[in-house]
């Protein structure tokens, strides 16, 4: 399953951030690639993202969800379509007046397609992530540092379970 | 004796199904009816002792790059694979010639000598389809094709796409026509398409057309095609696999419409607990080995239906004092020392035509060649200082008058023709040759009917969805437990294990195994 983590500096401090996170029409209007959102409710939008693979464009109808968040701290959120399930973590700490932005995506290729949505994932998710870093700048004066190198099973297993014994908050309505 | 699966069948395919399988922890037999493992990957001293040759496959164009040989880690297993500087070299009756290169400029570079606009074109080719080519062919080569209106609805999203399908219905000539404009060029771009058993004018073969364009790799496996083979036992064996060679299995055992093992020619017979796994070509596999009565009347229909009827080759395998020296290579150096030298005449119309000739039984009396000498790049295939060459010529497999008396006065014409390309290589630079025409490739391995060295016609009724048949694309089969990994299965011919890896994908989700590859 392919995964990238990345790692920001935003110029803001985390309740500004969070405040832009939880507004999904604007931080959809940061990802690259997005041409059509609508929101269902306040935790589910629909997505249409278009990939170009090439001349080739690969369009895939998303709908996302926020599955649990912890403001302005922690927020867990699922994309599905036809072809592929996104699981995204996002992780804000405070650093100075600034914050630290930490995100992981988890892409499932799904179906016959899997093959082709895995690999275009690897080609393209440090690049696109690149993009985002780039819009939030843009945005907020922010310093996009180097994605992490990818971790290893040892530091994965090591994050879950500090996770595991971190106080789960419930999520807010 | 009792096993898990028994796989039918020792080519590299019957092999790399076999790995992946014993990886899981299965108890995995391996019949081979030959007394060498390998099928197409055949290299044995054919004419001289130190001369390897090989018989069948000598590019393995997928393989170092596929997750075949990353899994089974292959390399570790002595696999290794030489990459020529050039890929291709096409030389046209005035000796005038292209070569293929992997670098985009350096390849329109040489396009531009013939056309500026058709070196524009190229270029942008490979800006708009290149990542496409590499993000999709790959991939789906190594899983289970898709269905037609999966591919259809992802690309008619899009007038690219919409545009992608016009071009995936026409003919490589039509393709070529409205891309270039230089004779020479499209008989170069086409030469990669005939050379693999595409015909010039099948309608539906314009996407293979656009791949074949823009990629062209060439690696020789060192020691020769054999290696492959090997490697792939060495990984099996390792897991404790057993392979039998020198076994014929005369049929499969069918009970309740379920597999349960074999029976060899002996009589002895072996069970399968899980299922039979067939590297047979589908006649054979399903009209001799398991029987009309044990299969739906529609399936044995379609295998019925089967074809290969496609251009067959005429080969020489020669063992030379020295590599031939082009007369092309006094303008265009690297002709000499590319992977292969084609000849296929100075115009499209030449190619078609071979075709038309073939089909109606008619050996080529033009050049329709392609020569490689494997030994420019791995030394080990030949004594110090000296050579071998394959010589493969386009040919009907069916000829009129019989190959028993044409073969020895075509392989001389043959050499002629080559002579008036390569002045050097006269009959005393050819230390010994061995002919093998098409009937003589059938005879060294009967999964090539008809001498078609892709396991049955790759034309669009016959290839992805539909092979071998529609409805039966998922290497399963009507009988239960019984299984098909051969090249007649998506992706087809050619030594690339796609139809090994993929069979074994679905065998260890039918049965649960353990996946313990990504």
């Amino acid at each position: 399953m392919p995964e990238r983590a990345a790692k920001f500096t935003v110029n803001a401090p985390p309740h500004e951030l969070w405040k832009f996170l939880r507004d999904l029409e604007a931080l959809c209007a940061c990802i690259p690639g997005v041409e059509r959102i609508r929101l269902v409710d306040p935790r589910t939008a629909e997505l249409t993202v278009k990939e170009k693979i090439g001349v080739v464009p690969l369009i895939v109808n998303l709908t996302a969800r926020i599955d649990s968040e912890d403001p302005p701290r922690r927020l867990h959120a699922t994309a599905s379509a036809e072809h592929l399930t996104m699981a995204i973590d996002v992780t804000l700490e405070a650093s100075g007046s600034a914050t630290e932005l930490h995100s992981l995506f988890n892409v499932k290729g799904e179906g016959p397609l899997k093959p082709v949505v895995d690999r275009l994932f690897e080609r393209r998710a440090t690049e696109r992530t690149a993009q985002f870093a780039g819009a939030l700048e843009r945005r907020f004066g922010a310093r996009a540092s180097e994605p992490p190198p990818r971790e290893n099973w040892l530091a994965r297993l090591w994050r879950c379970v500090q996770r595991f014994f971190s106080a789960p908050s419930p999520p807010s309505s | 004796m009792t096993y898990d699966f028994v796989v039918i069948g020792a080519g590299h395919n019957g092999l790399a199904c076999a790995a992946y399988l014993a990886k899981t922890g299965a108890k995995v037999l391996v019949v081979e009816r030959a007394a060498r493992v390998g099928g197409a990957c055949h290299t044995e001293e054919a004419t001289l002792p130190g001369f390897k040759h090989n018989l069948c496959s000598v590019v393995h164009t997928h393989i170092p790059l596929s997750p075949v040989y990353r899994d089974l880690e292959l390399e570790r297993h002595g696999v290794k694979y030489v990459y020529p500087d050039y890929l291709r070299g096409t030389i046209f009756p005035d000796h005038k010639s292209i070569v293929m290169y992997r670098e985009t400029e350096r390849m329109a570079a040489e396009l531009s000598r013939y056309s500026a606009r058709d070196a524009k074109t190229f270029r942008q080719l490979v800006a708009d389809y290149g990542e496409f080519i590499d993000s999709t062919y790959l991939p789906l080569m190594y899983s289970p094709p898709l269905p037609p209106s999966l591919q259809a609805a992802e690309l008619e999203k899009s007038e690219e796409g919409r545009a992608l399908m016009q071009w995936q219905a026409s003919t490589p000539v039509q393709l070529l026509n409205e891309l270039f404009e230089s004779e020479e060029v499209k008989v170069h771009f086409l030469s990669r398409m005939t050379v693999l058993g595409f015909a010039p004018d099948e309608f539906g073969q314009g996407w293979i057309c656009l791949f074949r364009i823009l990629q062209a790799e060439a690696p020789i496996c060192v020691g020769g095609s054999q290696q492959l083979a090997h490697g792939l036992r060495s990984v099996f064996e390792k897991q404790g696999g057993v392979v039998r060679t020198g076994v014929e299995v005369k049929r499969i055992l069918v009970r309740s419409n379920r597999a349960g093992g074999v029976e060899l020619a002996e009589g002895t017979r072996v069970g399968a607990t899980k299922a039979v796994v067939t590297n047979v070509e589908p006649k054979k596999s399903f009209l001799r080995l398991v029987g009309q009565e044990h299969l739906p009347a529609s399936f044995v229909t379609r295998v019925k239906n089967y074809h290969s009827h496609g251009r067959s080759l005429f080969v020489l395998h020669l063992a030379l004092s020295e590599p031939p020296q082009y007369r092309a290579a006094a303008q265009n150096a690297p002709v000499n020392v590319a992977f292969s030298q084609e000849m296929f005449g100075g115009s499209v119309e030449d190619q078609v035509r071979a075709y038309q000739e073939i089909a109606i039984g008619r050996a080529p009396r033009n050049e329709m060649l392609q020569i490689t000498l494997p030994t420019l790049f791995d030394r080990s295939q030949a004594p110090a200082g000296k050579h071998t060459a394959v010589v493969w010529q386009y040919a009907p497999y069916a000829l009129l008058e019989g190959w028993g008396k044409a073969r020895e006065e075509y392989a001389q014409h043959l050499l002629g023709l080559w002579r008036s390309y390569a002045p050097n290589m006269t009959r005393d630079k050819v230390l010994a040759m061995k002919i093998q025409d098409p009937t003589d490739t059938e005879r060294l391995n009967d999964n090539l009917v008809n001498g078609v060295d892709v396991v049955g016609d790759m034309t669009p009724d016959q290839m992805g969805y539909f092979r071998p048949f529609a409805g039966w694309s998922s290497y399963r089969t009507p009988v239960e437990g019984l299984y098909m990994c051969g090249g007649y299965c998506h992706p087809g011919g050619g030594v690339h294990a796609g139809a090994g890896h993929n069979a074994a994908t679905v065998i260890v989700e039918d049965f649960k195994l353990k996946r313990w590859w990504d």
